[in-house]
């Protein structure tokens, strides 16, 4: 019996512990593309890819410096507030190359920090990531001035968590409560009691890490594709050829406002789209804003409407029409930027 | 009416109004509720444990807050927010025409269905049951079809054929959804056993006689099997008894 209960602990033990570790690097980063062609006095974009593969939440991920100093970068990059653990992220660079610097490879060290919690303890880890560098001879004037630095957005990448970490977590739940049903293992008054510390652990430390709130923020997104309001978001985000001519009889700038939510399943594919019209013409630029952020100007535009938050929204500078849902989104776009069909 | 399916009435009609208690504009809120209740729906205040368990698999949270939101639901009760509380179990009890003899070894499918939603939004990472779930189905893609949001497509038409199906099935076998397939009564039976909540047995005062059989909306022998996990307490077994030998107790269990 005694080693019964000891498994029934260890099992809660696994479900609720994992595998918590002191101080050490939780991210691993790389680059996008590996080998990258600068040229000689202009500019470059590329991607650094951040994966969270800890259980620990990383905030405030930054790229704060890059040496030698035959390169810099170009403004402030942004940071990814927030990556949780088992999520992916990456965030956009403009690199722009000394036009004294000598044509050939070269390897720059990007410095990065990121902060991660235990508990009350903070812990700010910095490190560095070596890019390679090739430096080319200039293109003619005019290449690399349209990249649209104001518009380039972090994007966070949602992966499928790996086993050890939800699964056990589940798994554990799964088999204690078989354990109590079966009532082979502990008598009742020691499940109940085992249980209610449970009870008061979980809710104690999920409200500790903001849960609730999570809970409430997954509640009030309305999923579209789930009732069948539209069908389930697709996947490619690439623009149809057509659509790619169509962009291109756009004359007046546009600003489009894409309304999102941390929750949201849809709302990385509307983001896409959006950016992935603002590479083919210059005419579109875009913010993406955060309904949790901006509640009041969500609300304005109906984005949130007796506390269901409907997303993606899209919006329009100057317009009170606001695009819902992603179903047809390019179309829909096209017609919403005027030059649909 | 009997005095335990009155009250019971009352307390499945709060659980209706709790559901639909967003008519008064506050919003949704950061509660679970202890049943199958979609927040999707227009009117939804609370959050479906299943929808959430779903994106929190999605998303990899480890989930120390609906672990114990669960966790305390089933010892407060267990599957008595089945019988008690539940909107969709309540649906079931309206359409309970046929109180036939449960099938065990079927009745095992509910944990199959939980363990295929918690598989099924790791692989996809998406809520997969959601898609398919007749509770969504009423509360969520009636309404907004009704409100001119959804439409007629494929993902609507894969919710009416659950919930046709489901329906049928309620008429054939009392309580089909709660006995079979209920991901949500799964993980509350996985607590039945020693939820606060309980069908007591009197045996001195039990003559065998199988008169609260036939009462049983989940075809269980109730004077044999008062702890099964399919018990969902409603009471219907103990104003059945003559000999009063059940009764619905609430606190911990003689051992």
């Amino acid at each position: 019996m005694r080693r019964r209960q000891a498994t029934l602990i260890l099992l809660l033990t696994f479900a609720f512990v994992g595998g918590a570790t002191g101080q050490e690097p939780i991210l691993t980063f790389s680059v996008e593309p590996e080998r990258i062609a600068v040229p000689v006095g202009g500019r470059s974009e590329m991607h650094v890819l951040i994966e969270n593969a800890s259980m620990r939440e990383a905030d405030d991920i930054a790229v704060v410096s890059i040496d030698p100093d035959l390169f810099s970068l170009v403004a402030e990059p942004e940071s990814i507030k927030v990556l949780h653990p088992f999520e992916a992220g990456s965030i956009p660079l403009l690199i722009s190359t000394s036009s004294e610097a000598p044509e050939g490879e070269h390897t720059a060290t990007l410095g990065l920090l990121y902060t991660y919690c235990i508990g009350d303890l903070c812990f700010q880890i910095a490190e560095s990531l070596d890019v390679l560098l090739i430096a080319e001879p200039p293109p003619p004037l005019g290449d690399g001035e349209n990249v649209p630095i104001a518009t380039v957005k972090p994007v966070a990448t949602r992966t499928p968590p790996p086993w050890p970490w939800v699964g056990f977590a589940f798994a554990g739940l799964l088999v204690v409560g078989l354990l109590v049903l079966k009532r082979f293992a502990v008598g009742r008054r020691t499940a109940i009691a085992g249980l209610v510390l449970v009870v008061a652990g979980g809710l104690a430390y999920g409200v500790l890490r903001d849960q609730h709130e999570q809970a409430q923020g997954v509640g009030s997104v309305l999923c579209t594709s789930c009732v069948g309001i539209e069908e389930a978001r697709p996947a490619d985000a690439r623009l149809t050829p057509a659509a790619i001519e169509a962009l291109g009889a756009l004359e007046q700038d546009v600003e489009l406002t894409v309304f999102y939510a941390e929750w949201c399943h849809a709302c990385p594919y509307a983001e896409a789209v959006v950016e992935r019209m603002s590479e083919v013409t210059e005419h579109i630029s875009y913010r993406f804003i955060d309904v949790a952020i901006a509640p009041d100007l969500a609300k304005a535009l109906g984005v949130v409407r007796s506390g269901r938050t409907v997303v993606p929204a899209i919006s329009r500078e100057g317009s009170s029409q606001v695009l819902f849902g992603v179903e047809d989104l390019e179309n829909r776009l096209l017609e919403f930027l005027g030059v649909g069909e | 009416m009997r005095s335990w399916t009155l009250a019971r009435r009352g307390t499945q009609g709060l659980g209706l109004l709790f559901g639909l208690f967003g008519i008064t504009g506050i919003g949704m809120t950061h509660i679970l509720f202890p049943g199958l209740h979609c927040y999707a729906c227009p009117l939804a205040v609370t959050v479906c444990p299943i929808g959430l368990m779903q994106n929190l698999i999605v998303f990899g949270t480890p989930p120390f807050f609906w672990l114990g939101a669960i966790v305390a639901y089933g010892l407060i009760a267990g599957r008595g927010f089945c019988g008690w509380f539940c909107p969709f179990g309540t649906l079931n009890d309206l359409l309970s025409f046929r109180r036939v003899r449960i099938s065990k070894s079927f009745s095992y499918g509910k944990f199959a269905v939980l363990l295929g939603t918690i598989i099924a939004a790791w692989y996809f990472a998406d809520t997969v049951f959601c898609k398919v779930c007749p509770a969504a189905s009423i509360e969520a893609s009636i309404p907004y079809l009704l409100l001119g949001v959804a439409k007629v497509n494929r993902p609507f038409l894969i919710h009416m054929g659950t919930l046709g199906g489901t329906i049928v099935g309620m008429v054939l076998i009392s309580r089909f959804w709660c006995r079979y397939l209920c991901p949500m009564g799964g993980l509350l039976a996985l607590f039945n056993r020693v939820s606060f909540l309980h069908l007591r047995l009197d045996a001195e005062r039990c003559s065998s006689c199988r008169d609260c059989a036939p009462s049983c909306p989940m075809g269980l022998d109730p004077h044999v099997e008062h702890d099964d996990h399919n018990c969902i307490k409603c009471g219907e077994c103990v104003e059945a008894c003559q000999m009063g030998a059940l009764s619905l107790r609430y606190g911990l269990r003689k051992q």
